[in-house]
């Protein structure tokens, strides 16, 4: 009996390696657990064809799609997505379905094909499918049209190697058809009466897989016209049936087979007859071994369609499950120790040690074989030995060699033989106990004890880690955790904190203490302070059994069923649950790092081997996708821009971001460009929302992101456009304006209309007035004219009473007289006349010019004549007759200033300033008196100015003096010049200035160089040209008298 | 005898007693058929030795509420070894093939005595051909989703077709199905039934086993025809209905058919008949292999359910039974 035993125990079991699937039925909302074919999009999404229907998959959740929703029929046998993108299925009974853009449509349905849609292709855009028993069709404007069946009548597998060449695999062979004038015709038959269960297109460019029932596979490949084949001889898939192939980028061949599941076929081995494969099946973790679509997403996971049991996904291979290979009740690991060649694992029932290498090879010691039925709790190696901790019976070193074990008493108490850790360095291990912590030497045999007694605060020493530098940090019931070093136990105090159970201690690589506990999560000691992790920082429970760091660094965690893992770079933490293969296993303090620093953990019945390597590799960034766009809780297609009307709006976007690896590891961040200055912060949560959008152009864009920070390689965005309100747009802008400017319009028009008419009245008015003036100027110019003539008369008048200048000539014969009135009439006047041998010459300037000046000239004139006609004997000297004149004047125009009674404004302030000169023709003595006037005189060539007594004639002034008499004695050649203001006070010039005294000597001067009887167009000239286009400012009178 | 001996006998014993158990619920030929095995011969056989036509059609009918998938099992579906029928050497080849879908069996020649016509009508889900393989073994075919079959509300349910088809060679092959939720072992799909139009039966060699299959007449049915092919005049062969206790029917020969005709009570429509063979206790035939069909006034194939609909019939005692 007893051999019977040894023997199960030695060689009963199968040490296999378990593969991780994830599995998705009916109950995780798949359709049906039917698969029949798989296919991905470029959105990422996985497109599941089941006998009730269509599933679309996110990573998360199952959309799925039926009859209801347009589907031809509900059992989709194939499907298949053409270039762009439109998803076509195959049904059951020979109906067609077309999904694009998630509308679903039929093709229409044709009689000539009623059987299963056994293959969809594509080819220059056209569609091609393969019925099982009506043979091949094309799709041609939404028609099913037949092709051929080519003789045969079952039909279950195509591909098109070319424009000209198919493959048809029937159940009478591998049926080669070609086109020819247009028509498919053909070609040639291989594998004759085989039924062809499956064709693949290969890796390599022209070769196809071809399955063939019972017979295994073949490569098939197209050598000028004819099929070429190449035979794997490989016996592993002889006798299966092959339902589905791909080939992997690296080669691999998979199969999915009909009660074999998934066949890998390393790519050395293809043509080997002992070539390898690698089976996927129940016994290593898959879920039916009956599969019928095998599928390689864009992230390189292996999806299982299988018949009966739903979907699989082997996503991942960082963690490879190996069952313990013997059966027995309660089968945890509780220890594991890996050394070069071996692997130890202290189980619940005794001590397992096999082959590092070998799965096969394995010995499980208990009472039976030299140990104890106990648990091992606990391994240490140390030279040839391996020590071995257990829960009732102590301490036992393991000879390597001899495979024998030494029972080491180390103590004799009850509760130093439940060992709970063994750890040691040098030749000092140590024992921790429920009884203490022992030290034992194994060069002296000396074995020391800490336990209360020496300063820890319980005996049961739960853990223990030694560290690099040779503490060992111990771990009991305590608020603490304590340190031994140098002989020396310090407590190390976990603040904020009750008690604890500290069950496991690890040291990672950067010297930081790690310690688990059993209610309260875990903590990070790192020589000064403690750092606390618990469900709060994402650690799936504070139940904890285990600590460990990994290749990488990072921590990991055991609880009930899951683990989890920090990464100590971010303080992130990853659980890892029924979703990675971790369901259930009760996980105790069996942490292991080997020399590969690849992880093992322990489990029940389970021993977990986790490589850092694979979990990182190969992080395809996920493809993120918008799902949903809620406005105001109603649902709207995220195909198209969406344009609103104006209105705020509560607008909710929800996306996917598709990572098979790692669904819930998706992170997003998005921006509402419009309205968000910025991206969002990086959120899980997979939806936005936005409360009160008003009118405005929006683009919602959002990214998603793997954990390891690999972005979307584009964002998946929406447009909305909520319009303005009509106050804001442009045709009411322009309304407005077109209002205002009408109105404008209008109050101009009205005002032009206004002013047309204001300015019609204004004209007939004008025309009144103009009409009233052209008369009143018909009669001004009449009055005008009649003035004109009177003063042209006046003239006459005037012209008449001015002396003739021979008076003067006849004496003085080169003297002259520049007389130029401003106007008709003047007010300047020159008196001559001759008494005796005396010549009187005067040159008068009257106040006013034109008729004003005329009367008072003439009023000058004619007093003067009476003045010198009055004389009756008694001369009078020019001041004399000045004195007189300037009564008379006064007298004639009232002037007195005796009459005081007179108003002031109407007494006239008429007058004139005059020079009169007496020019004895003896001797040409000349007497002159002026009434504030110059004269100049030339003596001698010497230009000489002399002015006038500053009173003029008429001049009201009481105060004023008497005129004074001047006396000249003219030579011969000597000149006399008289002249009015008008003269000098002429504007003109290069500056437009008064001509002055200062140009009239100028001009006097000018005149010394000339001949005396150019004296008289000398000085017109000069006047004029100083002039120039002046207005005349004066009456001018200039007399030249030449002695 | 040793102990050993003894041991293994009793093992043996206990494997046959639940291999029998096993045949129970939808077991093809049933338990209440008591048929040992379906016959197929090769196409290169005499018809004498009691297959017409080398070719046997039956159909499942799987409730709608069977969701998960469903096996079809074959006994021994390989010709060679402990049950089948050799004729000289086995040199036969059976090929055996699963159909469902559109057509299935609302083709008209599905439902022919004969394999002529489209009879291979819907689509095919499994096929396989045998030689030597599988003696005294299962074969399972599937899993098959259920719905893939061809539903019709007229036999209740998602019906599958198995054809059963000697290809070449000249031997007996003698198997049974078994409708299954494994494809390991023989697990009822509760609710399932079976029938075919044409029956290829081998028959116990003791006197003492009695036999039937179940015809089913509908509504519709006046009258009807039975054909009996090479029942080498074994014995008693009659129909008991729900109303009679003995119709009495024509027997053929070695390798010739028998037909008659007999009216049907309306009483005895929507019932099952029971088709009863009671070999002959002296001299009875051994291996004696027989087709059976039988068609309604029209000459429409009736269905043999191996699961009576109803039950099989139980006239009656009162009832006096007399010689049609």
């Amino acid at each position: 009996m007893r051999i019977l035993i040894l023997f199960i125990l030695i060689a009963g079991g199968v040490w296999s390696q378990n593969f991780k699937f994830n599995q998705y039925t009916i109950e995780d909302g798949i359709s049906q657990n039917f698969i029949y074919s798989i296919q991905q999009d470029s959105k990422g999404y996985l497109w599941v064809s089941t006998g009730d229907g269509l599933c679309r998959f996110d990573g998360k959740r199952f959309k799925n799609f039926n009859v209801q929703d347009g589907l031809s029929e509900n059992i989709i046998t194939t499907s298949f997505i053409d270039q762009n993108e439109t998803l076509w299925l195959g049904h059951n009974s020979g109906g067609v379905s077309v999904m694009k853009n998630e509308k679903i449509s039929k093709v229409k349905p044709s009689k000539d094909c009623i059987s299963a849609i056994k293959g969809i292709r594509s080819l220059d855009s056209e569609i091609y499918f393969l019925s099982q028993n009506e043979g091949l069709f094309h799709i041609v404007d939404n028609i099913i049209v037949p092709i051929g069946n080519f003789g045969f009548s079952g039909f279950y597998a195509f591909e098109i190697m070319n424009d000209k060449n198919m493959l048809i695999g029937t159940d009478e062979g591998l049926v080669q058809i070609t086109k020819q004038n247009n028509k498919w015709v053909k070609k040639s038959v291989l594998f004759k009466d085989k039924w062809i269960t499956t064709i693949a297109k290969g890796k390599m460019k022209g070769v196809h897989i071809v399955a063939i029932q019972d017979e295994g596979i073949s490569e098939v490949k197209l050598v000028g016209n004819q099929l070429k084949t190449k035979v794997w001889k490989i016996n592993k898939v002889k006798n299966v049936t092959i339902n589905s192939i791909f080939e992997d980028d690296n080669f691999n061949v998979w199969l999915g087979t009909n009660g074999s599941g998934v066949l890998k076929i390393k790519n050395t081995d293809k043509y080997s007859a002992k070539g390898r494969v690698t089976s996927y099946n129940t016994q290593t973790g898959l879920s039916s071994n009956f599969v019928r679509s095998i599928y390689n997403d864009r992230e390189g996971n292996l999806w299982v369609g299988s018949f009966g049991e739903g979907l699989s996904s082997l996503q991942n291979e960082f963690f490879v499950f190996h069952t313990l290979p013997i059966d027995l009740p309660d089968l945890s690991t509780y220890a594991i120790l890996t050394t070069n060649n071996k692997r130890y694992l202290g189980l619940n029932n005794g001590l397992m040690v096999m082959k590092a290498d070998s799965i096969n090879s394995y010995t499980f010691y208990t009472e039976h074989n030299g140990f104890v039925n106990d648990r091992v709790t606990s391994l240490y190696e140390k030279d040839n030995s391996v020590w071995i901790g257990t829960l009732k019976n102590g301490v036992f070193e393991y000879d390597k060699t001899l495979k024998t074990f030494i029972h080491r008493k180390i103590d004799s108490g009850t509760l130093s033989q439940q060992v709970n850790q063994i750890s040691g360095r040098g030749n000092l291990i140590w024992i921790a106990t429920h009884g203490g912590l022992y030290r034992y030497n194994t060069t002296s045999k000396e074995v020391t004890l800490f336990d209360m007694s020496s300063g820890l605060s319980h005996n049961a020493i739960i853990s223990i880690e030694i560290s690099k530098n040779g503490a060992v940090f111990v771990g009991t019931f305590s608020r603490n955790l304590f340190k031994i070093h140098n002989e020396k136990i310090s407590k190390l105090e976990v603040k904020n904190t009750g008690e604890l159970e500290i069950v496991s201690i690890s040291e990672d690589f950067d010297d930081n203490i790690w310690i688990a506990t059993s209610e309260s999560g875990i903590f990070r000691y790192d020589g000064i302070k403690f750092r606390h992790y618990t469900e709060q920082d994402g650690l799936y429970s504070n139940y904890t059994y285990s600590i460990h760091h990994d290749k990488n660094g990072n921590i990991w965690v055991g609880h009930q069923g899951c683990l989890s893992k920090l990464n100590v770079t971010d303080n992130q933490i990853t659980v890892y649950n029924h979703l990675k293969g971790i369901n259930g296993q009760r996980l105790p303090r069996a942490m292991f790092l080997d020399n590969q620093y690849s992880l093992w953990i322990g489990g029940e019945y389970t021993l977990i081997n986790y490589n850092a390597d694979d979990e990182n590799k190969n992080i395809i960034a996920p493809v993120i996708n918008l799902t949903s766009l809620l406005i105001d809780e109603k649902l709207f297609s995220t195909n198209n821009a969406i344009e609103l009307p104006y209105g705020n709006y509560r607008i909710q976007f929800e996306f996917i971001g598709i990572s098979f690896k790692n669904p819930d590891s998706i992170n997003y961040k998005f921006v509402l460009e419009g309205h968000d200055k910025a991206m969002s912060k990086i959120t899980s949560e997979n939806f936005a929302l936005y409360g009160n959008l008003s009118d405005g152009e929006y683009k919602f864009k959002v990214y998603a992101f793997t954990k390891e920070g690999v972005i979307s390689e584009k964002p998946a965005f929406i447009s909305i456009v909520i319009d303005k309100p009509f106050w804001k747009k442009a045709w009411f802008i322009l309304l407005i304006i077109g209002i205002i400017g009408a109105s404008i319009y209008y109050l101009f028009d009205l005002k032009t209309r206004r002013y047309k008419k204001n300015e019609l009245i204004l004209q007939n008015k004008l025309q009144e007035k103009t009409k009233e003036v052209v008369e009143k100027a018909e009669k001004i110019e009449v009055i005008n004219k009649d003035i004109t003539d009177s003063i042209n008369y006046a003239k006459r008048i005037q012209s008449s009473i001015l002396p003739d200048i021979q008076i003067l000539t006849d004496h003085l014969p080169e003297s002259f007289i520049f007389f130029e009135p401003r106007n008709i009439v003047s007010g300047d006047f020159y008196f001559i006349e001759k008494h005796g041998n005396k010549i009187i010459v005067a040159s008068v300037d009257c106040t006013g010019h034109g008729v004003p000046g005329a009367f008072m000239s003439m009023i000058g004139s004619v007093s003067l004549r009476n003045i010198y006609n009055s004389f009756n004997g008694t001369w009078k000297t020019p001041d004399e007759v000045l004195e007189l004149l300037d009564k008379e004047v006064k007298t004639l125009l009232q002037q007195n200033t005796t009459d005081s009674l007179k108003p002031l404004e109407e007494i006239t302030r008429d007058g004139m300033d005059l020079t009169l000169c007496e020019i004895c023709l003896e001797n040409n003595e000349v007497l002159y008196s002026s009434a504030r006037r110059s004269i100049i005189t030339v003596q001698n060539g010497e230009i000489i100015t002399m002015k006038g007594d500053r009173r003029s004639i008429g001049d009201t002034d009481p105060d004023s003096t008497p005129f004074t008499l001047h006396k000249l004695l003219m030579a011969k050649g000597d000149s006399l010049f008289l002249f009015t203001d008008g003269f000098t006070d002429q504007f003109g010039g290069p500056r437009n200035k008064k001509l002055n005294i200062k140009g009239t000597r100028e001009i006097i001067e000018r005149l010394q160089t000339r001949n005396k009887n150019e004296y008289f167009n000398t000085v017109s000239t000069a006047f004029f040209e100083w002039k120039a286009e002046q207005e005349q400012t004066d009456d001018v009178l200039f007399i030249g008298i030449q002695f | 005898m040793s102990i050993f001996k003894h041991i293994k006998m009793a093992l043996l014993s206990g494997i046959m007693t639940i291999s029998i158990t096993s045949t129970f619920g939808q077991s093809i030929p049933s338990f209440e058929e008591n048929i040992p095995f379906l016959v197929t011969f090769g196409s290169e056989s005499s018809t004498t030795w009691g297959d017409d036509d080398f070719s046997q059609v039956f159909f499942f009918v799987i409730p709608k509420t069977q969701v998960n998938p469903v096996f079809i099992r074959v006994f021994d579906p390989g010709t060679g070894g402990k049950y089948d029928e050799v004729k000289g050497t086995f040199n036969t080849k059976t090929k055996f093939s699963v159909y469902g879908g559109k057509g299935c069996i609302t083709n008209k020649d599905a439902r022919n005595t004969n394999p002529t016509g489209n009879y291979k009508s819907g689509n095919m889900l499994s096929t396989k051909m045998f030689t030597t393989q599988y003696d005294n073994a299962w074969y399972s075919f599937g899993p098959f989703n259920p719905t893939s079959g061809e539903y019709s509300a007229e036999y209740g349910g998602y019906i599958f077709k198995i054809i059963a088809q000697g290809i070449s060679g000249d031997d007996g092959n003698l198997y049974r199905y078994y409708l299954s939720t494994s494809n390991t072992s023989n697990k009822d799909v509760q609710g399932s039934n079976a029938f075919t139009f044409e029956y290829s039966f081998r028959l116990h060699d003791s006197p003492n086993e009695v036999s039937h299959i179940y015809p089913y007449i509908n509504n519709h049915v006046v009258s009807v025809k039975q054909g009996n092919f090479d029942w080498d005049y074994d014995g008693e062969f009659k129909i008991v209905t729900n109303t009679r206790l003995s119709i009495p029917l024509s027997k053929s020969g070695d390798g010739n058919w028998a037909r008659s005709e007999h009216k049907v009570y309306s009483k005895e429509k929507e019932s099952t008949f029971d088709i009863q063979m009671h070999k002959n206790k002296s001299k009875p035939a051994k291996n004696n292999n027989i087709t059976i069909y039988i068609t309604n006034q029209y000459d429409e194939a009736l269905p043999f359910y191996t699961v009576p609909i109803g039950g099989a019939p139980k006239p009656k005692s009162s009832i006096k039974v007399r010689k049609n």
